[in-house]
């Protein structure tokens, strides 16, 4: 029997950027975007600056080198995705190619911020939109939620910036469905995991949604600024929701790292660092990347590419002696170069 | 052998790459220099030509509002406020000067607090400092980002009452003094008792409890109340006087936050209707004029080609689902 | 939320600050029962410091005439009824947990005003009294509860009313100061004095709405609030009528019915009073057990004592300065040689006695209170000022001088 290859071979080489892109994008998550702004909460902070701005340093440095590692991953994604070969991954390739350029241009001042913000806006769906043509439709959906979020989104922000009085208008009811697609996406990500997941994983995600849960309804004012500012939810809906959906995100990551797909998970992870509408080209950035490396790693597991699916029993030796039967999809190796 | 030698080599390439990364990210944060661009909500302020300092000047006219969401102030004591659902903020410049005009629907006129239950009808405009090198918390400030408070007030605006205005009948034979001495918070040069001010102090702040006055108090401003809607301006010269306040410059951009206080509901304080930054762009250019459209028939175009694109993908899905199925 | 030790409550309590350095606390003691509402320390206090425009509804010292009177009207009903509502039934004591230092009316089991918060939307509990309600200063003044046509006689009389002298507490946990959300209001560490600083106040009446005493006060020509100062120029020694020593306040020392006696008392980082026998106010409230706090339930630990009206119902005065009130009246009604002597102290100078000594005088003779023996000595009470020095000799017989009828020659 052919040795299970590791998904999406042709874009392996990106793990370890992608994975020091997923580290330093989640402290500067953690440390910037979370501490530092809940900071002023915490009684006594006034007396602790010197230990604060060190942490606060820190995390501006991670956020520096988030950005670094961002700018170096997108065009090796795109490179990966050109090589690979397949016509929408191509298609994607140039998307992330595009977005480089308009958000360096947005930068340098020569694009206008409307336009940014549009191309970001154009950039994901158009990513979403190529997805179910080199990932199977499982990917696909998930990602396409996300984009949908992330559109609706961030039209309402192009309604109240255009200079075009035709192209204002109200444009407040959109934030809910992007609420109701951004919580789909999440609450949707277990269809990613083609198996039955193990004792292991239920508990870290169980413990995820309670936490979740437990910070929502414990510090509900705090948590749903912090979660507006970070990942432009509003936090409307009841808590519950955001602990069941905290709950399966994380199951389907601690699932994709267990079954070796690193990059989906990756990709995941970054599409939760990006945040849904316009917050920055950084952040959208995230988003860019953590789409186009969910769907590289998805084009693997492609069922007209990869061999027809087969049980494989996997013996793992166990805490208590046993032999845990599995039954595990088989890995498939990638689109041919 | 050889494969621990291509490790080694694998090995030192990543370390040499990360390297590479790590000092490309402290050059950029010792310098400052962040490639990254802010995509918030903006509010752009363009130039105009006639003077803006009236909320009714007819330089408002073409400038385009953003429609920014107020929620309540619960995160931090003295919580509350929420009775002012949204603002809507336009902004321009003239001479070197920054104007933002503000407007949002009050059913009540509060402009009096002659009486301890009165409270006063405000609005204010936060910036972040220009010494904040990252964007301050917006919960007055932090630390080691301070933010520049702007907050104009209804009974600041209408002047100090007098005891006989209040109460018509009111007898007092006389006073021993009045001069400012007695007059306390006013003799100790706090801008909340002191008339030559005006309607709008000009504060800042570097967390809870920390808002004091400016050094230098020159933000002017003018509200109106008519038909149910308060309509403020608030105006400023370009250049900031130190570095806690906030400075602007054509060409250039800043975060903006509002917040609006109800008199009549008892807000004062943190109890307040506040919304989140967004960002103020200080434009060069001229307002693209109105009617244009450029940008609804390029917006079309795109729209169509994402469909036509989404279109292609899901087809050669289907195409690729078969061609899996049959091999 | 730190925890602060409440020796009035006899309890630990919840406080928006944790107790901070002081040294020396203003307290005083207010003798009830002698006071004839004449009302020359609530002018006194008026023509020093709130005589200018905005301050006309502004009385930092008043005495109203309880049980109807109130400044600003039902202040203390309405608090009462707004603590009952957050806890109904719940607002009691437990008077098996007395200790003699740290308990000594024993232990609060209800909940103080701050406990009754949310300490989001608010630190305190409380209420901004509309303007309406400052108006009238000294309304139902002379109100008994009604009219006793056959007279009325101890212990508690049918129908009653007191005076009761009020001023800002200077508690040891103000209210205000927990409820000013810029930090406006401060503590002094060397005297205890509550202040609140004019140039930070932005007039948010925080602080009148938490202050259950109400004795924090709107000025709309300011758009800032003031309360009483504690003359703190006078406490500090500042005045140069005492040449360098402190002095007590302006009510205090105006006060003609020799009602109130106001000093300095050392305190504990702990909130305690530390042991000062031979401080006179230490010597009343914490040997004597003659004075009490004003509403302790509330939980501020206000410095003014009240030595409470003897010949009113006890479950009134219970409600009002708790369950020590029982000892305090009996204490008041009896009281020991060295407690007289004390009472003595009473106005007998301006300067503020930070320690006294009684010397033993002579049985001068006998009477019958309440049917039982009391024996009269003519001692004698000696207070020292901050520096040790004797400043003033008081007798516990008043000496009766006879003016000799040949050197009248001046008079009428």
């Amino acid at each position: 029997m052919e040795q299970p290859r590791t998904p999406g071979r042709a874009f392996a080489g990106m793990e370890p950027l992608a994975a020091g892109l997923v580290c330093a994008a989640g402290v500067e998550l953690l440390v910037l975007r979370t501490f530092t702004r809940t900071a002023v909460h915490i009684p006594g902070i006034e007396a602790l600056a010197g230990p604060y701005n060190v942490v606060a340093d820190f995390g501006r440095f991670a956020y520096y080198l988030s950005v670094v590692l961002l700018i170096a991953a997108l065009p090796a994604l795109a490179w990966r995705l050109w090589r690979s070969g397949d016509l929408a991954a191509r298609v994607a390739g140039v998307v992330v190619v595009a977005f480089i350029a308009a958000a360096g241009g947005a930068r340098w001042g020569i694009v206008s911020g409307y336009w940014i913000d549009a191309a970001s806006i154009g950039a994901v769906l158009l990513l979403a939109a190529v997805g179910p043509s080199f990932a199977p439709w499982r990917q696909a959906a998930v990602a396409g939620a996300f984009a949908a979020a992330f559109a609706l989104s961030g039209t309402h922000s192009l309604a109240q910036t255009a200079t075009d009085p035709s192209l204002r208008f109200d444009s407040g009811g959109l934030l809910t469905p992007a609420e109701v697609a951004a919580l789909l996406f999440a609450l949707g990500t277990p269809l990613l995991v083609m198996r039955q997941p193990v004792r292991k994983e239920w508990l870290i995600a169980g413990a995820a949604a309670v936490l979740a849960y437990a910070v929502f309804a414990g510090n509900p004012w705090t948590t749903r600024i912090l979660l507006l500012w970070n990942a432009g939810l509003s936090g409307s809906f009841p808590s519950v929701v955001y602990g069941a959906a905290a709950g399966a995100f994380t199951l389907t990551v601690v699932a994709l790292f267990r079954d070796g797909r690193r990059l989906e998970a990756f990709g995941l992870l970054l599409l939760l660092g990006g945040g849904i509408g316009l917050h920055s080209t950084y952040q959208t950035g995230l988003v860019v990347a953590g789409a186009g490396l969910f769907l590289a790693g998805a084009s693997a597991m492609r069922p007209g590419r990869a061999p027809a699916r087969s049980a494989v029993i996997v013996t793992e030796p166990r805490g208590r002696a046993q032999a845990r039967v599995a039954v595990a999809t088989p890995r498939p190796s990638s689109s041919p170069r | 052998m050889n494969a621990l030698r291509t490790f080694i080599q694998t090995r030192r390439r990543m370390l040499a790459a990360g390297a590479v990364f790590l000092v490309v990210a402290g050059f950029l944060q010792f310098a400052g220099a962040n490639p990254a661009q802010s995509q918030t909500i903006t509010l752009t302020a363009y130039p105009s030509d006639a003077d803006p300092a009236a909320p009714d000047s007819k330089a408002w006219k073409d400038a385009l509002p953003i429609a920014v969401p107020l929620t309540a102030q619960a995160g931090t004591y003295a919580a509350g406020g929420g009775s002012i659902p949204t603002i809507s903020a336009r902004a321009l410049h003239h001479k070197d000067q920054l104007y933002v005009r503000l407007e949002w629907t009050d059913a009540t006129d509060d402009e009096s607090t002659a009486r301890v239950q009165d409270f006063s009808d405000a609005v204010a405009i936060e910036f972040p400092a220009r010494a904040a090198t990252s964007v301050p918390s917006i919960c007055m400030g932090q630390a080691d980002a301070g933010v520049n408070i702007w907050q104009w007030r209804a009974d600041s605006q209408a002047g100090i009452p007098e005891v006989t205005t209040i109460h018509p009948n009111a007898l007092v034979e006389s006073y021993p003094s009045t001069e400012d001495l007695f007059f306390t918070a006013r003799a100790a040069g706090n801008p909340v008792a002191n008339p030559a001010i005006g309607a709008v102090q000009n504060l800042i702040s570097r967390t809870f409890g920390t808002l004091s006055p400016a050094a230098t108090q020159q933000v002017l401003g003018k509200g109106v109340y008519k038909d149910g809607k308060w309509s403020v301006v608030f105006s400023r010269p370009f250049a900031g006087p130190d570095v806690d306040q906030a400075s602007f410059s054509s060409g250039t951009k800043t975060d903006i936050a509002f917040a609006v206080w109800n008199g009549s509901e008892g807000d004062r304080n943190g109890r307040k209707s506040v919304s989140a930054f967004v960002t103020l762009s200080i434009s060069a250019q001229k307002l693209p004029g109105t009617g244009g459209g450029n940008d609804a028939m390029v917006l079309t175009i795109a729209l169509l080609s994402l469909l036509g694109i989404t279109a292609l993908g899901v087809g050669l899905a289907v195409y690729g689902y078969r061609e899996g199925r049959t091999s | 939320m730190p925890k602060v030790y409440n020796w009035q409550i006899g309890r630990e309590m919840d406080y928006r600050f944790a107790n901070g350095p002081a040294k020396l606390q203003f307290a005083a003691v207010f003798n009830t029962n002698r006071c004839i509402a004449c009302q020359t320390c609530t002018m006194a206090c008026k023509t020093t410091w709130t005589f200018s425009p905005g301050q006309e509804l502004m009385w930092w010292n008043n005495v109203e005439t309880k049980p109807y009177g109130g400044f600003p009207q039902h202040w203390d009903v309405n608090i009462l009824t707004l603590q009952e509502k957050a806890n109904p039934g719940g607002q009691t004591w437990d008077v098996s947990k007395k200790d003699p230092a740290k308990a000594p009316y024993g232990s609060f089991s209800g909940k103080t005003i701050f406990e009754t918060a949310d300490q989001v939307n608010n630190m305190v509990t409380g209420y901004i009294p509309p303007e309406d309600d400052w108006k009238a200063p000294n309304i139902f003044e002379d109100a008994a509860t009604k009219h006793s046509p056959t007279g009325v006689s101890l212990p508690e009389h049918a129908g009653w009313f007191f005076y009761l002298q009020r001023i800002c507490n200077h508690c040891t946990y103000p209210a205000c100061l927990a409820a000013c959300p810029r930090n406006a209001v401060y503590k002094r560490e060397e005297d205890g004095i509550v202040l609140i600083d004019q140039n930070r106040c932005r007039g948010y009446r925080k602080c009148v709405e938490a202050c259950p005493y109400k004795k924090s006060m709107y000025r709309p020509t300011t758009r800032t609030s003031e309360k009483c100062v504690g003359c703190y120029p006078r406490v500090e020694g500042t005045d140069p009528l005492t040449e360098g020593l402190p002095m007590e306040t302006r009510c205090m020392t105006a006060c003609i019915g020799k009602i109130r006696l106001q000093g300095l008392v050392k305190v504990g980082a702990d909130g305690l009073w530390i042991e000062d026998r031979q401080n006179p106010l230490y010597y009343l409230v914490n040997v004597a057990k003659v004075a009490l706090p004003l509403y302790p339930q509330f939980g501020t630990q206000p410095n003014v004592y009240y030595i409470p009206p003897r010949w009113v119902p006890r479950d009134y005065l219970r409600q009002m300065f708790g369950p020590g009130v029982d000892d305090a009246i009996a204490a008041y009604m009896n009281p020991s040689r060295e407690t007289l002597a004390v009472l003595q102290l009473f106005r007998a100078t301006q300067s503020i006695v930070f320690s006294y000594k009684v010397e033993q005088g002579p049985k001068t003779g006998e009477l019958n209170v309440g049917g039982q023996k009391r024996e009269l000595f003519n001692d004698t009470v000696i207070g020292y000022d901050s520096r040790g020095k004797e400043i003033v000799r008081v007798a516990v017989d008043e000496p009766v001088i006879e003016r000799p009828s040949q050197v009248a020659m001046n008079t009428i």
